[in-house]
């Protein structure tokens, strides 16, 4: 016989309301408990801090992997513990959702409270900065040149920063903090619409919490720790709306879920390519499922359980689609031309990975100071949600279980997390790759949502109930330290000692010095520096950087040991580029991330010849205007070696 | 579950629908009087929530309705997701987060000024004609007192949100405070002469003075000028006939500066020269501090 998921899940809302008959002693056990989850948070945000100070202090690796794992544990696994529990009510899951999402972004918050560290915040701040200082929207940004494209964030952090009067990072973290609760808030309520249960919704809002991209990437100052939370309430509106009762309901709740599309539109490119793409995905199965039950209707003489009403995801997409056509068309043109190498480039490298046997891809966790274990656990992540969606399918068969377009739709959704894991060898592919999983993770969440809730209570089954929770509790530490692991690297993730070649380790006070002293000097100017003290220059001196390429090697002035090319040296005068800043540390070690000027640059893993930068000291084509013990800035003067290119 | 209507008397439930209008239009106006009149900080963080929530609370009101929820049981979902609290609330802060996203929108599309003012003022206009829209366009819809998540265990549980919050920020408080705070001590040196930022260089007649204007920065340290030892050379070789004028030191947010210059004879020979400028500096309290090197420029000897 086949049964679909909603009958069952009805004795799971039963069950639900049957626990909360005796709200008061429920309610006694909720308060006695509380005290004891929230002083654990208390203790491990603590425990996360004393990590991050050994790891600043320059401690091994061993000792502050595990202090902060200690620390993130400790703070978890109670709200953990009771969000999965059988028993509780839905008013103790919420507030358990909005204490794990406070938790999830302790240590992001932790690792720059004060200021931009990480690649994308240099570039939103100083967009933001900009935009307050020109007070107007769409202002070039020199880091992230399509970040002028999408002024959501911006925007939201200017509204934050006049109705606040904090200073603009400050107003930047509320704006991600909030939007950072809120999602997890939605992938809850998606979680308990579609699988028509508070533990369900509470279990999927716990395994997205622990993508990979959610404690640090999308906790992070930028456009798409917004947009993925924009994303994911347009999803969970969407799917309210279909299964409201009530017209004006459903049309209230349509409205809000195009609306709030239109904000993820304005905000992020990819999060809406990732809408798009859920929003098909979803339209599309709940179209082949309605066929296929309008056929077994016709044949079993059988009405389908609770239909969703489809249109309601089909009036989402068309609307989103629109928008971002309509935007990309009016607003943000450039953005095609952004988005389209990274899809070209990575499939082809993935091509030649597998043709070269692995020789043209990446060494994952290369250089890596990860503890074995967490590199263990990193790969045991995605084996782990392997075995539950096989879980989840066995369970499907076995039981007959007949999903929902738009559930089976998401779940599909889900499934190209696998599909993207290869691309991760490819180097265009990698951040592609790792930046989907944020999105696709919602469909994972249900998939495993759907297997905690619904595997079978018999003794006979595997699992039996006795071992349930500890089981969800050992798969959920696996998930957390395998995906954080996967996630962003060492130097991302831990405060350090000053390691050249890494976004957030380079930085440094004389950079920031440097950048507002030429900024005072000579305004905006045009600069040719390497990757990592250009964001400094970039996000305090608002200098607009050279972005090298092989059309534009600027890297010669430095990875060279003669005189720039006079082709080279035409495009640097006449494009205005009148500066360049050395950090002679690059001279000293390799950088972390294997190269200077991107992956163009020509001495890719190797520390730069010292002779290159000390001659810069004597060529007559450049002068040393501010100096530090580490930095120098040259005046470029290129005229005579540009005009012999011109006269050649 | 269907909306009920009220069971008090429509004139009674209207009135008071107006009074809770006239009170939300008074504390948005008092939140944007805050805001506009650069208000110090602390008022402000008050200011933010009443220009997010208020305005978001209005505009869920006007689109899903008012809630009656005297008839559900507040530890479930109800079945009607416009009647669930939860989400009402969560909706409310959604929207008060995407209002002000469109009123800078909208301020750049009609061209106008994005600033503190322009924003608190739209966000704040906009947030009273929601208010008053939302109570006239669903009067009459209101039940009895809201309850469920987050609304009826409210009283109950207010003290126990302020200590959870209150434990959580002081741990917050003491995970940064025990961060290591080292001052990066560093020095920097540059020229103040805006023609050494030029392509050209200084320019001079031969044998005539040329004055180099210099600033050291020391970050985390206190320069001391009489520490403090300049060295010129033109095309690599010193110069002994050098002026040196150091200035006084003074103070900075960061540390000190010192600004100086050097006057010397530009060379007999007219063409370009390469002018060095080496600094090295020292403390008033005698501890090593990283020196900044040396600075160059080029001087133009013209006839």
């Amino acid at each position: 016989m086949t049964t679909t998921a909603e009958p069952a899940i009805v004795a799971d809302q039963v069950s639900t309301r049957t626990s909360a008959a005796a709200p008061q002693a429920d309610g006694q056990r909720w308060w006695w408990r509380w005290p004891a989850t929230v002083a654990a948070a208390s203790a491990g945000t603590v425990i996360i801090g004393l990590s991050y100070r050994l790891s600043a202090q320059g401690y091994s690796a061993q000792v502050y992997y595990i202090v902060f794992w200690l620390g993130l544990l400790t703070a978890m696994l109670p709200v953990v513990a009771r969000l999965v529990a059988p028993t509780g009510t839905r008013v103790s899951r919420l507030w358990g959702v909005l204490l794990f999402a406070v938790i999830t972004a302790i240590p992001k918050y932790l690792r720059n409270p004060t200021g931009p560290s990480y690649h994308d915040e240099y570039a939103h701040w100083r967009e933001a900065i900009d935009v307050l200082g020109a007070g107007h929207l769409f202002v070039p940004n020199t880091t992230i040149p399509i970040v002028e494209y999408f002024p959501g964030t911006s925007a939201l952090t200017l509204a934050s920063h006049a109705l606040s009067g904090l200073d603009i990072w400050s107003s930047g973290l509320i704006v991600v903090f909030t939007m950072h609760v809120l999602g997890l808030f939605a992938v809850y309520l998606l979680g308990e619409s579609l699988l028509s249960s508070a533990r369900a919704g509470a279990i999927a809002a716990l395994v997205y919490g622990v993508n990979p991209s959610s404690i640090y990437f999308d906790t992070q100052y930028a456009y798409e720790s917004i947009a993925i939370n924009l994303f994911l309430w347009t999803l969970a509106l969407t799917a309210l709306a279909a299964t409201a009762e009530r017209t004006r309901t459903r049309r209230a709740l349509s409205c809000s879920a195009v609306l709030v599309a239109a904000g993820c539109v304005v905000t992020h490119h990819l999060s809406t390519v990732f809408l798009i793409a859920a929003l098909i995905t979803v339209a599309m199965t709940g179209a082949v499922r309605q066929r296929s039950d309008r056929r077994r209707e016709r044949r079993d003489g059988a009405d389908a359980v609770g239909r969703q009403r489809l249109s309601v995801w089909w009036t989402t997409l068309c609307a989103t689609v629109s928008l971002a056509i309509a935007w990309v068309a009016l607003c943000a043109r450039p953005t095609l031309d952004y988005l389209s190498p990274y899809f070209g480039s990575s499939v082809r490298q993935l091509g030649s990975v597998a043709e070269t046997k692995g020789h043209a891809g990446r060494e994952l966790l290369a250089t890596s100071v990860q503890p074995e274990w967490e590199r263990l656990l990193t790969a045991a992540a995605p084996a782990a949600v392997l075995g539950l969606a096989v879980a989840a399918f066995l369970l499907v068969r076995r039981h007959q279980i007949r999903f929902q377009g738009p559930t089976l739709g998401l779940m599909a959704f889900g499934l190209a997390y696998f599909i993207s894991l290869p691309f991760v060898l490819a180097p265009s592919g990698a951040e592609g790759a790792r930046r989907s999983w944020g999105f696709t993770y919602v469909g994972i969440a249900l998939i495993i949502a759907f297997v905690a809730t619904r595997w079978p209570e018999s003794q006979r089954a595997p699992f039996s109930r006795r071992w349930r929770q500890p089981l969800i509790l050992l798969v959920f530490v696996v998930l957390l330290i395998g995906n954080v692991g996967g996630g962003l690297n060492d130097p991302y993730r831990f405060p350090g000692p000053f390691r050249w070649g890494t976004d957030t380790n380079s930085a440094s006070a004389e950079a920031r010095s440097v950048a507002e002293q030429l900024d005072g000097n000579v305004g905006r100017a045009w600069v040719v520096s390497d990757a990592y003290t250009a964001l400094q220059l970039a996000a305090y001196g608002g200098l607009v950087i050279a972005a090298p390429s092989p059309g534009f090697p600027a890297w010669e002035l430095t990875q060279s040991d003669t005189d720039p090319r006079p082709e080279l040296a035409q495009m640097l005068t006449t494009s205005h580029y009148d500066y360049l800043v050395v950090d002679i540390r690059m001279a000293e070690q390799p950088a972390f991330n294997g190269h200077n000027f991107g992956q163009g640059d020509p001495l890719l893993g190797m520390a730069t010849p010292m002779a290159n930068l000390t001659r810069l000291d004597s060529v007559p084509w450049a002068s040393r205007v501010i100096s530090t013990e580490h930095l120098r800035v040259y005046r470029l003067k290129l005229d005579s070696l540009a005009s012999r290119g011109a006269r050649g | 579950m269907s909306m009920q209507t009220s069971r008090t008397p429509r004139g009674t439930a209207r009135r008071r629908e107006w009074r809770h209008c006239l009170a939300a239009c008074a504390i948005l106006l008092c939140a944007t009087g805050l805001v506009v009149a650069h208000a110090p900080a602390a008022s402000w963080l008050v200011a933010l929530p009443t220009l997010v929530m208020v305005p978001g609370h209005a505009a869920v009101r006007l689109v899903y309705g008012a809630r009656d929820a005297t008839t559900q049981d507040p530890a479930t979902a109800p079945a009607e997701p416009s009647a669930d609290p939860a989400l009402r609330a969560l909706l409310t802060v959604l929207a008060g987060v995407l209002l002000p996203l469109a009123v800078v929108l909208g301020l750049n599309l009609a061209g106008m000024s994005i600033t503190t003012s322009s924003v608190a003022c739209v966000v704040g206009a906009t947030g009273l004609a929601l208010v008053c829209a939302a109570t006239v366009w669903s009067a009459g819809e209101t039940g009895g007192t809201p309850s469920g998540p987050f609304v009826s265990s409210r009283r109950k549980s207010a003290l126990g949100i302020v200590g959870a919050a209150a434990a959580l920020i002081a741990a917050l408080g003491l995970a940064v405070a025990i961060q290591p705070s080292a001052t990066q001590r560093y020095t920097t040196l540059g020229f103040l002469d805006a023609n050494a930022f030029t392509a050209k260089g200084y320019s001079a007649a031969p044998l005539a003075p040329v004055r180099v204007n210099w600033i050291v920065n020391g970050f985390g340290c206190d320069i001391a000028a009489d520490m403090t030892t300049v060295q010129v050379q033109v095309d690599g070789t010193a110069i002994d006939d050098v002026l040196v004028d150091l200035g006084t030191v003074t103070s900075t947010p960061t540390g000190s500066a010192l600004t100086g210059s050097a006057t010397f004879p530009a060379a007999s020979q007219t063409g370009r020269h390469s002018v060095r400028i080496t600094i090295l500096t020292g403390t008033r309290d005698g501890s090593a501090v990283p020196q900044p090197g040396f600075i160059t420029t080029t001087l133009e000897v013209r006839p």
